[in-house]
């Protein structure tokens, strides 16, 4: 397992910090908002967007507990995949998200780190995403977004996500699908 | 999180009442009753073969996977001698589960309650203060973990059933092997999973295993919006090729199994990814296949080994767990030809993620349907309203060409949906084994005995 507590010493200018949990906030609108065409601008060209399983191990196993990049994913989309998730939603015809759910993604703990290189930033946040389908039906599922987001003056929002992995919480998935994003 | 009240309205207790298969008519009621589903735990799920594990799932001496048979979490556990014993997952003492992980290697396995503790064979071996607390003629050999009689493997597939008295799998399998084989036995160098994925639904156990069983139909319409977007630039079949009006051939046996494919025999459209069909079309690889399956077999639609062993043509291969009449549990392989080079393995497993897991751009459609289906059933007018299979226009044919057993030349037919509940009712029904094999060969679709 990787550390997950973030280091205080690469903590950056708090002018970039409060921009990039702005973005984050807006980014997550957007997505309530299903205006889904936009959200892929928050996401630079050249980005990936994924979702390791999990699997109950032993403690003494605990290392395998995360799959690894490659392996049992639920995503792992580079722009061009991203989007025709988003065309499929956007067919009217996807009957799993039509008539749309109602969701409300909430995004906190945000911690913002120096990345790699200069203009990089490695974020942590935690998310809780509430859905309501239909008369009867809601879901919850929570966890943890690691996200490489670059400075990018072209962007609307002068940052863009470069990479984006999002660990869900549960092993077996108690929410039926996993239709809309995280 | 789903609201999912306990199911007391109706006390309907015979399946008999609920089903009309010469009117092609099943009541809601089988899918929501819970007197049904205590009948189906002990007449479906503790009879029939059910599958456990993959030989390259559990490689090495002491590993482990935990996996269920209906209600019931087993372990099946690689012997030191390299064999493979399968037992249930429950303490002797006082009903603990005895492990509580997925999967792992261990060298014994030891109750968190009070401490008895299982060989990898299941046998106990340990009882803390058998010496000063328990009486003298105490003899641990008569408390094992309760093993699974009957285990076989079949090409690498290992399955297990309860009943001393079921036929050999072979047997359970009967004209479903040849269709197997075709999706399975292709390789000299076997299969492997190389992704897995796990999630519970909030619908009854039968409305999934009809699936893949018979009903191809659904796909022209549950599923426009991802062919809209997959048929051309993903790792998926294209599937535009099956053309506007698809033909093919749905197969089903005796014991429920059935499937489907689509094309004509020489010119069939597998369902199999792009990648996948590209390596299988290297001369070497192509000659093995015709050397090992000795005809040019190509069947691979979806299929189902009753009650729920799945595989699709695009190689998830799964299982899956009744959760009471409302739920259940789906648990997926995606597996590989283990020869294959690594770009191919690669895109079978991002076809299969993308399309038919939870965040799967099919697999999230099938789910909202079934879902909507078990919400309806809370209605007491909608549980005794009859669903419909009347899809039957084509004829049942029997051993036609190289088709072992019955099949309908239509890749859309009702035929082996309607065969897998007349052989769920048989099991109802039946008091053993010799009585269920009766009653099928005296219920087979289409033939004259």
């Amino acid at each position: 397992m990787t550390d997950n507590v973030t280091n205080l010493l690469a903590a950056v200018d708090p002018a970039d910090e409060r921009a990039i949990t702005r973005f984050l906030f807006e980014e997550v609108q957007v997505l309530d908002d299903w205006q889904f065409a936009k959200w892929l601008d928050f996401f630079h060209d050249d980005t990936m967007y994924w979702a390791p399983t999990q699997t109950d191990r032993y403690p003494r196993e605990r290392a395998k507990r995360i799959s690894a990049f490659g392996t049992s994913v639920y995503f792992e989309e580079n722009k061009v995949q991203l989007k025709q998730r988003v065309d499929r939603l956007l067919t009217d015809q996807a009957w799993g998200e039509a008539p749309p759910s109602r969701a409300r993604h909430l995004v906190s703990n945000v911690r913002v780190s120096a990345g790699e290189a200069e203009g990089e930033f490695a974020v942590k946040s935690n998310f809780l995403a509430y859905r309501s389908m239909g008369q009867r039906s809601q879901d919850m599922i929570t966890g943890e977004r690691s996200d490489k987001i670059v400075r990018a003056p072209e962007s609307e929002w002068g940052y863009l996500i470069k990479e984006r992995r999002i660990l869900f919480d549960m092993a077996g998935l108690l929410i039926k699908n996993l239709t809309i994003f995280y | 999180m789903h609201a999912q009240p306990h199911d007391k309205g109706v006390s309907v207790t015979d399946i008999n009442d609920l089903v009309d298969l010469d009117k092609g008519s099943l009541k809601g009621h089988m899918f929501t009753d819970e007197d049904i589903y205590q009948q189906e735990l002990d007449k479906v799920w503790r009879r029939a073969w059910c599958f456990l594990a993959h030989d390259s799932m559990i490689p090495k001496k002491g590993d482990f996977l935990q996996n269920f048979i209906g209600e019931d979490p087993v372990l099946i556990v690689r012997q030191k001698d390299g064999s493979v014993k399968a037992f249930l997952n429950q303490c002797r003492h006082r009903g603990m589960r005895i492990c509580r992980v997925d999967q792992g290697a261990a060298k014994a396995f030891t109750c968190s309650f009070h401490g008895w503790s299982y060989g990898l064979d299941g046998s106990l071996i340990q009882v803390p203060r058998e010496g000063d607390a328990y009486p003298d003629d105490f003899d641990k050999a008569n408390y094992p973990a309760r093993p699974i009689p009957r285990l076989t493997n079949y090409k690498g597939f290992w399955f297990g059933t309860w009943d001393e008295e079921a036929p050999e799998f072979e047997e359970y399998l009967g004209s479903a092997k040849y269709y197997l084989d075709g999706y399975i036995d292709r390789w000299d160098g076997g299969m492997e999973p190389i992704a897995f994925h796990k999630w519970t639904l909030p619908n009854n156990w039968k409305f999934m295993a009809e699936q893949p069983t018979s009903d191809m139909q659904h796909s022209e319409i549950t599923h426009v919006s991802a062919g809209q977007v997959l048929n051309k630039g993903s790792d998926a079949a294209d599937r535009t090729l099956r053309g506007d009006n698809p033909t093919g051939r749905q197969f089903f046996s005796d014991y429920g199994h059935g499937g489907a494919w689509y094309g004509e025999k020489g010119s069939e459209v597998p369902n199999t990814g792009q990648a996948m069909q590209k390596w299988e079309a290297q001369p070497e690889i192509a000659e093995q296949i015709a050397k090992r399956l000795g005809d040019n077999r190509e069947i691979r639609g979806h299929l189902n080994i009753w009650p729920t062993f799945m595989v699709l043509g695009n190689y998830t291969i799964r299982v899956t767990h009744p959760r009471g009449p409302g739920h259940q549990e789906i648990w997926a392989w995606t597996f590989v030809p283990k020869d294959a080079d690594d770009a191919t393995k690669d895109s079978i497993r991002r076809d299969v993620m993308r399309t038919f897991t939870p965040g799967g751009m099919f697999e999230g459609d099938d789910a909202l349907n079934w879902e909507e289906m078990q919400e309806v059933l809370h209605g007491r007018i909608a549980r005794d309203s009859g669903f419909t299979y009347q899809m039957t226009g084509a004829p049942i044919q029997w051993d036609e060409g190289p088709y072992p057993g019955g099949s309908t030349k239509h890749v859309f037919s009702d035929n082996a949906a309607i065969n897998m509940y007349s052989n769920y009712v048989d099991m109802m029904n039946a008091e053993n084994w010799d009585e269920l094999k009766q009653l099928r060969e005296k219920h087979r679709m289409g033939k004259s005995n």
